[in-house]
Formats: C-alpha cells, structure tokens, sequence
C-alpha cells in the first residue's frame, strides 16, 4: 500500500522534476531514504538501523555537500531565476503555489535548518518527522495573496527600527528598500518585506521572551498538530511525508485543523484566500469550516475562528448579505408553491427567485476569479477588500427585498401589489427600478384577471386577490345589483377608483348580457394586451387606460342599446308614467267611473276577478287600446293587505309585471315605490273626483233646494265648504302634474338619454323615483303632513256623505211640500186647510227641522276641523325643508284666506 | 543565452539586497535560508507563517541539538 502511495507521488513529483535534474537529485536522495528507513523498521533490528543510519549520513553529507554549492549559485540563483520564468505575471493562473515545488523547498529548509545545528541521524530523523507534517500544512494554504501595500510594510519596519531607537538603521533600509523595490526579478516584494517584518518582530518578541523566562524556550509558540501519537512517538509507519500530508486533507483531519487554528494564533494560518472561500460558502447559508450557523437560531453566521479586529469587521459585514440571502430562502421556502399563498404572492417569489438567481450568478463568478483549489490554478483577483465593491450593490438589493418581503407576508392580491408598490416610490433610483421590475411581475395575475373579466366576465379567483368579488348565492335577478361588488381594500393603488369601478361595470355587464339578456355574442377581443407597464405608470402611458374606456364605452353601449331595443326600455319608462303615474287622463277618468262603485265596498268584500273585468273593460273603452300588447298584457290589478274599516279605495292598486332584465332595472322595491306613489296620486284623483260629483249633484238639485228658504243657510255654508276643498284640491292636483310629475319625468329623460351603462339608467330611475316620493310627502321626513293631509281626505269623504244626507233630507222635505200642496186644492174649506197646515206644520218642525238643525250643526263642525286642518296643514309645509312644497303652501294661501 | 545570463545577474542582484536586508534586521538567516524563503514567498507562500515557521524550527533543532549534547554527555 506503501509503495503504491509512494509510485503515486512519485509520479506526480517526477514529472515536474524531470526538468531540473540537480534538485531531482535531492528529492530522490531524500525519498531513497524513507525507503531504506521503511525497510529497517520492519527489520527491527537496532544494528541494522544503525547501519542504514550510518550509510544514510554519508550519503546525506554527500547530498549536503552537494546543496552547499548549489545553494550558493544554482539553488539560489539559477532556481529563482527558474521559477520566476515558470511564474510570470502574464500566466495568471500560474501564480498560485505550486505544492510540489513547494514541497522541495521545504525538505531543503529543513535540511538547511538541521545541517545547520549539526544534528545526528536520528535526531535529524525525529526533526524531520516532527517538522515535515506542521511546515507542509502550514503552506499548504491557499495561496498567500497581500492586502497590504509595498510602501506600507517597508514603513512598519521602519518605525519597529525607529521605536528601538536605531534610527540610523532605518535610513540605511531606507536606501535598501529603494533598491529592493526596484528589483524587476521579484514579483512579491511585499510579501517578503512582511517576511521580514514578521521575522524580525517574532525575533525580538522571542528574545525579550527568553530574557525574562527561560521557560518560554521550552514553550513553542504554536504545537505540531497531534495527528495521531504513533507519529509523535516517532514510530515511522513507512508513509511518505507527502502522504502525511495527503492523510491529513483526506482523512477527517479537517476537525483537527480547525481546532489547531483556533489553538494557533488565527492570523497565522487563515490567508486570505482560504476566507474568501469560507466566505462564499457562508454568503450562500452554507456551513463552512470558518463560517457556521448559530446553533441556537440555525440564521445567523458566527466566526468559529478567531481573527484580527479589522479583518473580522470586513467578514461580519459580508455574512450580513449572507444572512439576508438566507433569509429571502426561508421566505421562498414558506410560500413559493404553497397552495395558500395568492397567485399574487407566488409571482412576488417568483421574482424574488430570479433575484437570487443573480445573486448565485454573482457567486459563482466570484468563485471562479478564485481559482480551483484542486487544480492548483489558484489567484488572487479577489481580496477581501475587493470583495466590498462586488458585493455592494447585492448586499443593498438582498436588504431591500428583505424589507419588502416582511412587509408582504401574509398579504395577498391587490393589498400586496400596493404594499410593493409604496417602495417603488422610494427616493434611490436603484432601488425604486429594483421594485417596478418586481412589481411588473408581480401585477401579472392582477392583470391578466382584468383582461379576463373585461373579455370574458369571468373570475378564476380562488385567493379572493382581484379587486372584483362575486357571490354565488346570489340569484339572477340581483346579478347586477349584489352578484359582483368591488372589494376597495384589493384595488391596487397605481389603479384609480374610477378605473376600479369601470372595470367591474365592463365585466357585470358582460355577465348581464350573457346570463339576463341571453346574448352571447363576444363584445369586445382585447387584441394588443397592454403592458404592465403601462398599468403602473399611467401617467406616461395610456394604453391601459385607453383598454378600459374603450371596453367599457363598446360594452355599456352596446348593453343600453339591447335594453332600449330589444327589451323597448323606454317604451315601459313611457307606460309607467301612463298608468302607475296617472298620466293617461281619459284611462284613469273611466277606471275610476267603472270602479266607483266596486270601491265604495269595504275591503274585504272586493271580488279580485271583478277588479280585473273592470280593469279590462276600461282598457279596451279608452286610448289604452292602441297601446302594444307587451305593455298593457302587464297592466294587472293588485289589491294591497287591507287593515279593519279600510274601504276598496283604499287597497286598490294598479300593477305593472316586470319580467327579464326589466327586472333588475324595475325590481320589486321600485315597482312597490311606483305602487305607493300610484297609491297616493289615485287618492287625490279620487278626491277631486268627489268634490266634482258634489258640485255636480249640488247643480242638478240646486233648482228643487232653491225653494225653499230655511235651507238657504245651509247650502251656502255647505258651497262655501265644497269650493275651498275643490280648490285645495285642485291646487294639488296642478302641484303634483305640474310641478312634480312633469319636471320629474323631464329630468328622468334627459338622464336616459345621457346615462352610458346599466347604472346610470338604474341611478336615474332612483332618482326620480325619490324626487317624487319626496316632494309627494310619502318620505319618512313628512309622515307628520301625509297624515294631515290624509285627515283633510277623509274631510271631503265626509263632506261628501254629509251633503248626500242633507240632499236627501232636502229633497224628500222638497217632495212632502209638494205633495202638501197637491193636497191644498182650493175647493177645500179652510177647518180643512188649517189642519192640513198644521199637521204640516208639525211634520216640518217635529222630524225635518231638527235633522237640518243636526245637519248645519255637522257642517259647522266639519267646516271648523276642515279650516283647522288646513292651517295646520300649511303650517307644516311652510316649513318643509323641500322648496317646492314651500311654494305648495304659497299657491294654497296665495290670497292669505287662512292667515 | 545573453538574456540567461541577465536573468542569473538580476537574481544575485536581487539576492544581495535581500541579503543586505536580511543583515540590517539580524535575521541571522545565511544566503541558502534566505533564497528558499525567498522562492517560497515567491510561489506564494504566506509569509508571516513562514517567518514564525523558521524561528521555530530553529528553536527546535536547537533544543534537540542541546538534548543530544546533554543526552551524550550523560552517557
């Protein structure tokens, strides 16, 4: 095994020592020895080893002797001269030790250093053992590579002189450093001046040390690595030096090492290569031999070897990038991939990966400008000071997303796209483009979410991240009003309200058309998709703003244009008015001629078939005929819940069937608003109908009550009574028509002719709907004047009854007079006639006077709480905050009859 | 061969100040110790380790030497 290990090395040293034959001497000089000692051990025999021992120091002397005059010339010259051909500075990758070249040198130190002492065979055997293995590692580092300046180290011995007061050997170095600069043959002339400066400042150290303790002679400053006790017993194992060292790499010696380092004064050992090796490990999280994770936190990087102050501040500061580089992996770990992170989320990792790409990129260019340490190719481009300026703009990068991805955690969608977008604000250009290029990727689902609901009207949404929410439950006929809403918090923020709000009506109308409206026909393809870009910068380009006007103007028009056509909109707005809003006069007139009668029952009497037969005849005797036969098959009666002593008038109503998308312009609380207005409108037509029929009875029996002279009273109070309720009737009536309904109805027009989408139609419907419900005092503010206002209503109802009564009371007086006088004949004698008189008489006072009396009594009464009511009445409205029934009370007081 | 012979020039020239330096400091080290170091710095080896590396080993033999000395007269 041996002797293979022996061919191996000897392998690899001959083919570079083929070249220089006086040193392959040496070497084998020296290797022909282990050999013969390999053979002795096993031997065992002490005469035999002597014997070797004898030979071997003839032979070394030989050698010796040999390297005496070599090392005066050729050694010293001609192989300097040599390797500083091999090692010239244009061959970079040659400047790295070369370890076999290295190995010789050493051999030849320590044959130097023992020739020197005069030491016997065996002592410069146990030397050599003892040595070999501590001197080769020791050198065996990575390539030395300075951080230091020339002129630096030269001024440093210059003060160590200086400071032990031999000033006038400092000038001299002075002169010798001129001229050591100088010299061309050297590339490392740093590197020796620290040689030097080492050398000479261990001396001193070693000598003042001695002087004060002559234990410290014994005291070595740093041990040979105890690799294992056969070699410091001094066994030979018949191993090679070289495989020594070979064992002491690839065994796990490497624990051994680091415990050495930490045993040996750190700045021995640890060149800046070797850190810079430990380092890239470390900046990738990974443990090295130098750099390792905190055990207690497995996060952080602590130094498990100790070193100079400076050195250890440069290396702290580099870990830092290391630690936020693990910190973005940990991130990573927990939601890249993770079904419960949003697709929003997942992109943000996604670019956070391509980051981290880069910064892998980074280190792996970094490691090549190390150089392959098995390769042997080693060099220094890189220093630890260098390595400050590659890992600047990283370390800043690494920083900021690490500060961005604690602000994003947990969130999601549009909340996340304007966390990330509030950096993108941030004052260092760097930084701010750092963040728009994440954001750009970060905003791909969000867009392309819009672009689908603006094409299509469909939502994949399974993190609940786009800005537009849909509920399921929700049946079709609310699909417009309740389906889709706008979640306000997930708009991002580079998107306005307006365009948030546009993009929903896009998408709603879509799904309007396709589920309400059945047409399927594709509205609008977004050909060019619009680049993100342009949804984060809006205000240098439109292009994404242009997608959503535009498809919102194609959608909203061509959904106005469908309801206006096919599902005749306007023609139903028309109807409304017609028929719920009492605008058909003749229809309403003859409807109400029909159904007098039917009404007069109380509520629970009313036959619905009847209602409806009445309905139909009024239809089919009036204008409504020639209306299309889509709108009035809708017409239909509906008779409201009655209360106890509520009379047909009072839950009568007509109906208008909405059905489609009418419905979601006209659903049931608009349609119960229309009843409720027609309620009211029906109410006050029916009163001017009253007041009309009273004056028209008074009329018919005007001539027959003329004569006779004790009611003359009554009736003028009873005219006086009936007059001012036709006016406040009437008063009204022109308010309502004038006034409300007419202005209204004008403004609701224009408002449909403007509005550009389904809202906008529902919006003025709204509107118009509560204008009038306002100024017509049905709105909550004026319950206290509707009510009034229904006394003053069920004043004329009693008006009307009292002054039936009365006419028949008169009529009937009218009738008996005129019998009376039948009776009279003047061939009558005039006993007859007194009797008849007075039993006439008697008649008169006994049974009519009174009621008349009760009558002008009741008159009084109602004339009083009508007058009171109506005080009352304007009282209220004076104060109305609305104007328009303020100026009602103008018109009902304009010659101030009340106050 | 003439730039050879330039190049063995320049290396003792090189070698004299290195010595001349060596002397100035009282390293002690003789022209053979010197060029070894120098050619081990030269490939690269760190020479702080180096320096330390050399007393110590100096130390040693010299200890081992004295044992020797004091062993041999012992017997």
């Amino acid at each position: 095994m041996t002797l293979v290990n022996l061919d191996e090395t000897d392998s690899i040293s001959s083919s570079i020592l083929a070249k220089k034959r006086k040193i392959w001497n040496c070497w084998n000089y020296d290797k022909d020895e282990y050999v013969k000692e390999e053979s002795s051990d096993q031997d065992t025999d002490e005469e035999s080893d002597s014997d070797n021992g004898n030979k071997e120091n003839v032979e070394y002397n030989d050698t010796a002797s040999r390297l005496g005059e070599l090392g005066q010339f050729v050694v010293s010259e001609e192989c300097i001269r040599c390797d500083l051909k091999m090692y010239k500075p244009t061959n970079i990758s040659s400047k790295s030790p070369n370890p076999n070249n290295i190995e010789q040198l050493i051999f030849r130190l320590l044959s130097k250093i023992a020739s020197t002492y005069n030491l016997n065979e065996n002592l410069k055997q146990q030397f050599f053992n003892d040595q070999y293995t501590l001197v080769a590692k020791l050198f065996s580092y990575d390539a030395y590579s300075s951080s230091e300046d020339t002129l630096e180290v030269a001024e440093r011995i210059k003060k160590k002189l200086v400071s032990q007061k031999k000033t006038n050997l400092a000038l001299t170095f002075q002169e010798l450093e001129t001229k050591f600069i100088k010299l061309k043959i050297l590339k490392n002339h740093t590197a020796i001046l620290e040689f030097f400066l080492a050398y000479y400042s261990e001396q001193n150290k070693y000598d003042s040390v001695s002087n004060k303790n002559s234990l410290a002679l014994n005291s070595r400053l740093f041990d040979a690595p105890k690799i294992n006790d056969q070699v410091q017993n001094n066994v030979i194992e018949g191993s090679t030096s070289s495989q020594k060292i070979y064992n002491l790499f690839k065994n796990d010696s490497t624990a051994d090492l680091i415990r050495d380092n930490q045993r040996l004064k750190p700045t021995l050992i640890l060149n800046e290569t070797y850190i810079l090796r430990e380092l890239i490990y470390a900046l990738q999280g990974v443990d090295g031999k130098i750099f390792q994770k905190d055990p207690k936190d497995m996060q952080t990087m602590i130094l498990k070897v100790e070193m100079e102050k400076p050195v250890r501040m440069m290396v702290m500061r580099y870990l830092e990038s290391g630690w936020f580089y693990g910190r973005l992996r940990r991130f990573l770990a927990t939601y890249n991939n993770n079904p419960s992170a949003g697709l929003v989320l997942q992109a943000f990792c996604a670019y956070i990966s391509t980051e981290l790409k880069e910064y892998h990129r980074l280190l792996a260019v970094l490691e090549s400008q190390l150089g392959d340490k098995d390769e042997g190719t080693e060099c220094s481009n890189i220093t630890l000071r260098r390595l400050s300026v590659w890992l600047e703009q990283p370390l800043e990068r690494l920083k900021f997303l690490n500060i961005i991805c604690d602000a994003v955690k947990d969130k999601k969608g549009g909340i996340l796209l304007s966390t990330i977008f509030t950096y993108s604000k941030y004052g260092d250009a760097n930084k701010a483009a750092l963040v728009k290029s994440g954001l750009a990727k970060c905003a791909i689902p969000i867009r392309d979410m819009i672009i689908e609901w603006i094409c299509d009207g469909q939502i994949r949404d399974i993190h609940e991240e786009f800005f537009v929410a849909f509920n399921n439950s929700i049946p079709n006929e609310r699909l417009w009003h309740d389906k889709y809403n706008l979640r306000i918090s997930q708009i991002p923020s580079f998107l306005s309200e307006d365009q948030a709000k546009k993009i929903l009506i896009i998408g709603k109308s879509i799904n309007f058309l396709r589920v309400i409206c059945n047409e399927q026909k594709q509205i609008k393809a977004v050909t060019n998709i619009p680049s993100i870009e342009s949804m984060l910068e809006q205000k240098t380009d439109t292009q994404f703003q242009d997608l959503i006007d535009q498809a919102y103007i194609d959608t909203s028009s061509y959904l106005i244009e469908i309801l206006l056509k096919k599902y005749k909109l306007l023609d139903h707005f028309n109807s409304l008015r017609k028929y719920l809003l009492l605008g058909q006069g003749d229809f309403i007139r003859h409807l109400m001629d029909l159904m007098e009668s039917e009404l007069n029952k109380k509520a629970q009497e009313l036959m619905f078939p009847n209602l409806q037969r009445l309905l139909d005849k009024a239809v089919t005797e009036t204008n409504a005929q020639f209306e299309p036969s889509y709108i009035i098959s809708r017409l239909d009666v509906r008779l409201l819940p009655p209360s106890p002593n509520d009379m047909g008038w009072d839950v009568f109503s007509l109906d208008y069937t909405m059905d489609g998308p009418l419905k979601t312009v006209f659903n049931s609380t608009i349609i119960q608003r229309y009843l409720r207005i027609f309620n009211f409108l029906w109410r006050v037509k029916r009163m001017e109908y009253i007041t009309c029929s009273l004056w028209s009875s008074y009329k018919s029996d005007a001539e027959k009550l003329r004569k006779m002279p004790e009611i003359y009273e009554i009736i003028h109070q009873s005219n006086i009574i009936r007059s001012e309720m036709i006016r406040l009737v009437q008063n009204l009536n022109f308010y309502i028509m004038f006034e409300v309904l007419e202005v209204s109805w004008k403004n609701l027009c224009e408002q449909l002719d403007n509005s550009k989408d389904m809202d906008d139609v529902i919006s003025a419907n709204e509107q118009f709907l509560n204008t009038i419900i306002t100024q017509l005092l049905l709105d909550e503010n004026s319950k206290e004047i509707a009510k009034e206002l229904r006394t003053i209503f069920d004043l004329i109802v009693k008006m009307s009854d009292l002054s039936e009564q009365f006419h028949k009371i008169a009529l009937s007086e009218y009738e008996a007079r005129k019998e009376f006088k039948e009776k009279c004949t003047d061939d009558m004698d005039e006993d007859q006639k007194t009797a008849l008189d007075n039993m006439e008489r008697k008649r008169y006072h006994g049974e009519v006077k009174p009621k008349i009396r009760n009558a002008k009594h009741q008159l009084q009464l109602l004339k009083n709480s009508f007058s009171e009511m109506v005080k009352n009445l304007l009282e209220a409205l004076k104060n109305h905050p609305n104007e328009s029934l303020r100026f009602l009370s103008f018109r009902f007081n304009f010659n101030e009859y009340y106050y | 061969m003439t730039s050879n012979l330039n190049g063995t020039k320049d290396a003792m020239d090189a070698m004299q100040v290195v010595e001349e330096i060596a002397d100035l400091l009282k390293t002690g080290l003789d022209k053979e110790t010197l060029s070894i170091c120098v050619r081990l710095i030269e490939n690269g080896v760190n020479p702080s380790p180096l320096a330390h590396c050399i007393l110590s080993l100096k130390r040693d033999c010299a200890r081992l030497a004295a044992n020797s000395a004091l062993s041999a007269s012992e017997n």
